[in-house]
């Protein structure tokens, strides 16, 4: 008997059949207006939010790695601010000095408009998602799933970095797992990857995908992805 | 815009939706977890979510069950979910140690699925629960195709190492 014989009889099997709670569907009826009413607070402070990150200037980025000091060596995340097109279009391969309390990677940053986003010009539509937010690629990750997530209340949830770029740590695609122990000690390992939370100059993270088939990662696996997500559970970040 | 009469509809209409598509959607989500408390925790936080914004849903398309299937493969291999929230949905033995707990504990291929990363398995039971074609499960998921190709794959061989000579007939 072949392997899809089989796995269509185990998802046949009556033994995967779960008993419904008493009083279920009143329970998650419930839980589904909790949720839209937290919904629509958190829209009508999103203006606040995306003001306050902008009054955070000043913070640098490099600071989140555990306070250790190391010049990148390519391109940097950076801190750019919309106010200075100018500056913007400068290479991100040249390291920049962080100058304002926003985080991203060129000229997308986390928590921006999607209108803002398009107006870069970088990202070309994907689908949406299944929680209602929207997936866009760009033409620097173009193999790569979900690059670019927005939600319509929190603006850009997700950035993926292109292979070559850094984290001002020195993280890029092909680093291995020691690197990333040593220069973010406080990363989380779970069975992707390992993630590093900060909270400045807002919530957010970096993942580090290792993909190597298996749920725990040795030290000389090596990252396949970054990404820099809003700490939000508003999408799918798959 | 629909007024206060449209949103009790609409909330009734869930209900009702709920009522009628727990228990497959539990037995779904059981598949794609590996454990029925995982699956109770992600079904509920779907439904919340869905039902957060029902007749946003309902102008999706014409099946709002498999829109619901779709958000619980990305639900399972999103890494939000890092908590497990008081269980509404599913009725557990009393005992987690339970000789009668995991059902399929004893079943070689069932370990096996659980042992796999969660966007492979994912991509598996969209393959041979939903019988979604690679193209479908891309869109599903958020992902090209040749990500699913190659998770796909990965998870076969995956699966094909740990049955040995089972999966190939060599039993």
């Amino acid at each position: 008997m072949d392997l899809d014989d089989e796995l269509r009889r185990l998802f046949r099997d009556e033994r995967l059949d779960i008993q419904v709670r008493s009083g279920a569907d009143q329970a998650v009826v419930t839980g589904a207006r909790r949720v839209r009413r937290k919904r629509m607070m958190l829209a009508s402070a999103g203006g606040t939010f995306a003001v306050a990150a902008l009054v955070a200037g000043g913070i640098a980025l490099a600071g989140v790695g555990g306070g250790v000091s190391m010049e990148p060596a390519g391109p940097v995340l950076t801190t750019t601010t919309s106010s200075r097109p100018a500056q913007e279009e400068s290479s991100p391969k040249n390291p920049q000095a962080p100058t304002s309390g926003q985080v991203g990677y060129g000229k997308l940053h986390l928590g921006m408009s999607e209108a803002d986003a398009l107006a870069t010009g970088l990202l070309t539509p994907g689908p949406d998602d299944p929680d209602g937010c929207h997936i866009y690629f760009s033409d620097t990750q173009p193999n790569i799933s979900t690059p670019v997530v927005i939600s319509p209340v929190k603006g850009v949830v997700r950035i993926t970095l292109p292979d070559y770029a850094k984290t001002s740590m020195g993280i890029s695609v092909g680093a291995t797992v020691a690197d990333v122990k040593m220069r973010y000690p406080a990363a989380v390992e779970y069975d992707e990857g390992f993630s590093f939370t900060t909270d400045n100059p807002f919530p957010w993270l970096y993942q580090f995908i290792v993909e190597n088939g298996r749920k725990t990662h040795s030290l000389t696996d090596r990252v396949t992805t970054v990404r820099m997500q809003l700490t939000t559970a508003e999408c799918a970040l798959t | 815009m629909a007024g206060l009469g449209g949103e009790r509809a609409a909330v009734e209409d869930f209900a009702e939706f709920v009522r009628v598509s727990l228990p497959g959607l539990l037995r779904y989500g059981h598949a794609l977890t590996g454990n029925p408390h995982d699956a109770a925790d992600l079904v509920q936080g779907v439904l919340e979510k869905v039902g957060s914004r029902w007749q946003a849903v309902l102008g999706k398309g014409p099946d709002p069950l498999a829109y619901v299937r779709r958000s619980m493969a990305n639900g399972h291999v999103s890494r939000w979910r890092r908590f497990r929230r008081e269980n509404l949905v599913a009725e557990f033995p009393d005992s987690a140690a339970s000789p009668q707990f995991d059902r399929l504990e004893h079943e070689p291929l069932w370990q096996a699925m659980r042992e796999l990363p969660p966007r492979q398995r994912a991509v598996v039971v969209l393959r041979f629960y939903e019988g979604l074609s690679e193209a479908e499960i891309a869109a599903s998921l958020g992902v090209t195709k040749g990500t699913v190709k190659s998770q796909n794959s990965k998870a076969m061989a995956t699966l094909r190492a740990k049955l040995g000579g089972f999966a190939d007939g060599r039993e």
